[in-house]
């Protein structure tokens, strides 16, 4: 045996675990470099403590979820509440708090309900063609064709309204991104030598897609996912604005806003300070994806 | 023989990556005399092509020339402003590379894209423009040059967009001609058309050609000098003669052995063991000593610098060193 | 060599609809392979060469049957392929693998070295997951790698080791026939002698019949017995390696010689250069498919298409002028 590539390659030989190690120092890189990355990242960690450990941060958890406390009603912002009280005297500050675990928990669950019925569906017809990728395809049309939230609205105003029906709803309307998604890199996959290379062994398709085109789709998913976590609390949002959603007294972020309407003029804070936190919270995830592209391309490590 | 029209001293060109600083060109010196053929020549990584490109002030980032002159007629293209490198680009010094489908616009015709860059070099009317852009398509063996002045770039061909390429590379007569892998992408018999084209205009209008190839037999039928780049530095320089019939570089011996022939059997092939330094940048011995089957402790102490072995042939590897040096 | 062929391939034919013209009005029918026989010993390296557009990459892949053929049989081993259903062709699949010509897509960037190597076993086998792992380090050490390669990825890797993979894995199930498409192309000169040394080795140790599909006939030359010359998807000559590239026969195979640059300077006469380009498989010239570049062109050159014809014990060419 003659002389190989194992031979001479002093010092280039990385161990796997000092390969984690470069790219962990890789990933904390890009994001100390770019403060737009920066500051996503630092929301999201933000968001995520107040969701696990809203109620032991809160100044006022008990009105966070919801008890009144009509003497102090429209308090403007103080010492005692930092955000002022809302129409019911409840702290503002608390509720967003508080209201932060819905937040995060309902994009959540429709995330991975649309991923979970949409990839299949896009690596199936991306892969077969022919008349299952042409059915496959026209029925996501068929839900694309609607404006995504009016088809939501009509769910909910079909099934009640309600947390669970506001999320079952958008669920339902967001699948076929995923579908269209992960069918165009299906497409791109499937003519890839290591596809071809499978088959050549004799993997059956179902098997290849499973464990060759689904995995490789990931990057992808996560990439929209990420950013679809800012639209998906929007989207909640306004259906709990127009009072679709989460009913009272829950402290969803939409919901105060729509309650506060009413007092914009005069009470701004009950409206303006829930907004914010959406608008902050959208904005970050959509720079997180980003962020999530230039750390998960493989190519960056050569 | 007058001095060389283009000079490179000592070039140095990193990449400033996240990943960390990689040293692409580590020391690259040579001259290319007037009306010559040069062939750059090399593997993956060796930094051919990235020579090629800091010449016209083209190096991607994040790389930058970190040290070194270039001159071209004595005036060192590296001090000059971005404007003036502008008209340089083009009008002295033009470059091909390798995959022409993807330098044409396709969106707008040959004749327009030729005709807008030899107005921008050298003004004048579009008619004038026009009819000159038609004697370049001739003059590079393109038939029909008015039917093709209306082509789009997705009717023609591979060898077709190149020879279009070289047109445009010509349009100002420039006195050096960039060629990076020109024929890399296009079948055998295509390829020999190419070069022969590029052979001919070289003695029509006295061009000065560096050719960049991996290919040594591309080298050795088109060149007359060569250099051979590894990991960055220049291995051996000399005449495509001296080079093919007595390479003293071990790097050089090894790739000629390595390259079987379609006319005649080489008997064993034999392989260079290892594989290239991934970071030379930063190894203060000679880079090819951990493939090499000479080395000795003197090219693990320090890299070697280049020594005359001939008319203009140098190496760089202790074995062709004077004795004082060798120990 | 006598004795039944382990590939025979009988009027191999394959056609596909193009569309062009402006939204895709017209449809073209592609000849990519348009006839071909040719049959392969075992034990034997048979090369196939052409440029880009003649059908051998196609016909690598039609063998397989990656590729479904429009026409023609593929016999392997006595057996004709196409005639087998999904599972009975599953299972010949053992006996017959590919490697590509770029190594690093042809490794899924997801999985690790092991995994790779370890998919036809785990696809054919009932191997336990340990078996496996000792297996595929067996296949590894034998293509020239090393325990410290099980866990990497394919991004990680070089693109000869990538090759060594891919060959590796090719190897899992002692298949009889590799067909190897441009296995060294996309590789460095000293990566791709490493290779083809490998190859040598391997076919060897392993008892291997290769297809060995390539444009570059250096290569081809050092590792094939004979080698089939291909333009427009059809063969223009056959023969053993050595007669047909120091005396080729037809125009074609003179030409790809002439315009095939040698590491050797020499003053070499250009004006042997072979004009035009390769016509479009969707249109190939009437008559025989080179006459249009020909320089030996006769006038029956456009009217008749030549077959492929023994001109002596060994070789064969299509060509009406016999030309020396």
């Amino acid at each position: 045996m003659q002389a190989s590539d194992v031979v001479a390659s002093k010092g280039q030989d990385r161990q796997p675990e000092r390969l984690t190690h470069r790219r962990f120092r890789y990933t904390v890189r890009v994001i100390l470099r770019d403060p737009l990355a920066f500051f996503s990242v630092l929301v999201i960690i933000v968001l995520i403590v107040l969701a696990l450990f809203g109620p032991w941060i809160a100044p006022y958890p008990e009105q966070g979820k919801g008890r009144t406390n009509v003497p102090e009603r429209f308090d403007p912002p103080s010492a005692k509440y930092w955000l002022g009280a809302d129409q019911l005297g409840r702290d503002v500050l608390s509720r967003i708090i508080i209201g932060s675990s819905i937040a995060l928990q309902v994009p959540m669950i429709v995330v991975i309900l649309a991923v979970a019925v949409g990839a299949p569906l896009g690596a199936l017809a991306g892969y077969a063609g022919g008349w299952l990728d042409n059915l496959i395809m026209r029925l996501t049309d068929l839900f694309l064709a609607f404006p995504s939230l009016l088809l939501a609205v009509a769910i909910v105003a079909a099934l009640g309204p309600g947390l669970t029906n506001a999320m079952l709803a958008i669920a339902i309307s967001w699948w076929p991104w995923y579908t269209r998604l992960v069918r165009g890199v299906t497409l791109s996959l499937r003519e890839r030598y290591f596809v071809e290379a499978a088959r050549s062994i004799g993997v059956p398709d179902r098997t290849i897609i499973l464990r060759h085109i689904l995995p490789n789709c990931v990057t992808p998913i996560l990439v929209q996912a990420t950013v679809d976590f800012g639209t998906v609390i929007l989207a909640e949002g306004s259906l709990a604005f127009i009072g679709l959603g989460t009913q009272p007294p829950a402290p969803d972020w939409g919901l105060m806003v729509s309650q506060g309407r009413s007092y914009i003029l005069d009470q701004w804070w009950i409206s303006t300070f829930p907004g914010l936190a959406i608008f902050i919270s959208v904005l970050a995830f959509n720079l997180l994806g980003d962020t999530l592209r230039d750390i998960l391309d493989p190519r960056q490590y050569r | 023989m007058t001095g060389p029209s283009l000079r490179i001293e000592d070039l140095h060109v990193s990449f400033f990556t996240l990943s960390g600083k990689v040293r692409a060109i580590n020391g690259v010196s040579l001259e290319v005399y007037p009306g010559e053929f040069f062939g750059l020549v090399g593997e993956t990584g060796c930094g051919k092509t990235v020579t090629g490109l800091a010449v016209l002030g083209l190096v991607p980032k994040p790389g930058r020339v970190t040290q070194g002159r270039i001159l071209l007629k004595g005036r060192d293209l590296l001090r000059l402003s971005p404007r003036e490198i502008q008209r340089v680009r083009g009008d002295e010094i033009a470059m091909i590379f390798q995959n022409p489908s993807t330098s044409l616009n396709p969106v707008f015709t040959i004749g327009s894209q030729l005709v807008r860059v030899i107005r921008q070099h050298q003004g004048g009317r579009k008619r004038q423009a026009e009819k000159h852009a038609c004697e370049l398509l001739e003059a590079v063996g393109l038939p029909e040059a008015e039917r093709l002045m209306r082509s789009y770039p997705h009717e023609l061909s591979g060898g077709m967009l190149q020879r279009v390429m070289i047109a445009m590379a010509l349009s100002s007569r420039p006195s050096l001609l960039i060629a990076d892998e020109p024929t890399t992408a296009l079948d055998v018999t295509i390829q020999a058309q190419i070069l022969a084209l590029l052979r001919d205009l070289q003695s029509r209008f006295d061009i000065t050609t560096l050719l960049i190839t991996h290919d040594l037999g591309i080298i050795a039928e088109t060149c007359d000098r060569i250099a051979v780049l590894y990991a960055g530095q220049v291995a051996e320089v000399g005449t495509t003669t001296e080079i093919f019939h007595n390479p003293c570089h071990p790097y050089t011996q090894g790739l000629i052995r390595a390259v079987p022939r379609p006319d005649r059997d080489v008997g064993r092939l034999a392989a260079i063991p290892g594989t290239v330094p991934s970071n030379p940048g930063f190894l203060s011995y000679c880079l090819f000593a951990p493939r090499c089957s000479y080395a000795w402790d003197r090219c693990w102490e320090v890299q070697p610098t280049q020594f005359p072995v001939g008319e203009g042939h140098r190496v760089a590897c202790f074995l062709h060193a004077s004795q004082e040096v060798r120990s | 060599m006598s004795g039944r062929p382990l590939l025979e391939v009988r009027e191999l034919r394959h056609h596909f609809l193009q569309e062009s013209g402006w939204l895709a009005r017209r449809k073209r029918v592609v000849r990519a392979v348009d006839g071909v026989n040719l049959s392969i010993q075992p034990g034997e390296v048979l090369g196939l060469v052409g440029e880009s557009g003649c059908g051998k990459t196609t016909l690598g892949r039609c063998v397989l049957r990656l590729v479904e053929p429009t026409a023609g049989e593929v016999i392997f081993d006595g057996q004709d392929l196409l005639a087998l259903d999904t599972e009975a062709m599953r299972r010949v699949r053992r006996e017959m693998q590919i490697v590509f010509q770029d190594p690093l897509s042809s490794i899924d960037p997801r999985f690790s070295v092991e995994e790779a190597v370890a998919e036809p076993l785990r696809t054919h086998t009932n191997l336990s997951r340990p078996e496996r792992r000792e297996q595929a380090l067996t296949l590894l050490e034998d293509v020239g790698l090393g325990e410290q390669h099980l866990d990497r990825y394919s991004h990680e890797l070089s693109g000869g080791q990538c090759q060594r993979v891919a060959l590796a894995r090719a190897l899992a199930l002692r298949p009889r026939l590799l067909v190897l498409d441009e296995p060294t192309s996309a590789l460095d000169v000293s990566v791709q002698a490493q290779i083809i040394n490998l190859l040598v080795e391997l076919k060897k140790a392993y008892q291997l019949t290769y297809l060995f599909i390539s444009h570059d006939l250096g290569v081809v030359r050092y590792i094939s017995d004979r080698i089939a010359v291909m333009y427009l998807g059809k063969l223009v000559e056959v023969g053993p390696t050595e007669a047909v590239l120091d005396s080729p026969f037809h125009p074609y195979t003179q030409a790809l010689l002439a315009s095939v640059p040698i590491p050797e300077p020499r003053s070499r006469e250009w004006h042997f250069v072979l004009a035009g380009a390769v016509p479009s498989p969707a249109n190939p010239p009437p008559g025989c498919r080179f006459h249009t570049r020909c320089p030996s062109a006769q006038p029956i050159c456009q009217e008749q298409e030549p077959t492929l014809h023994p001109v002596s014990p060994n070789r064969q060419v299509a060509c009406h002028v016999e030309e020396k």
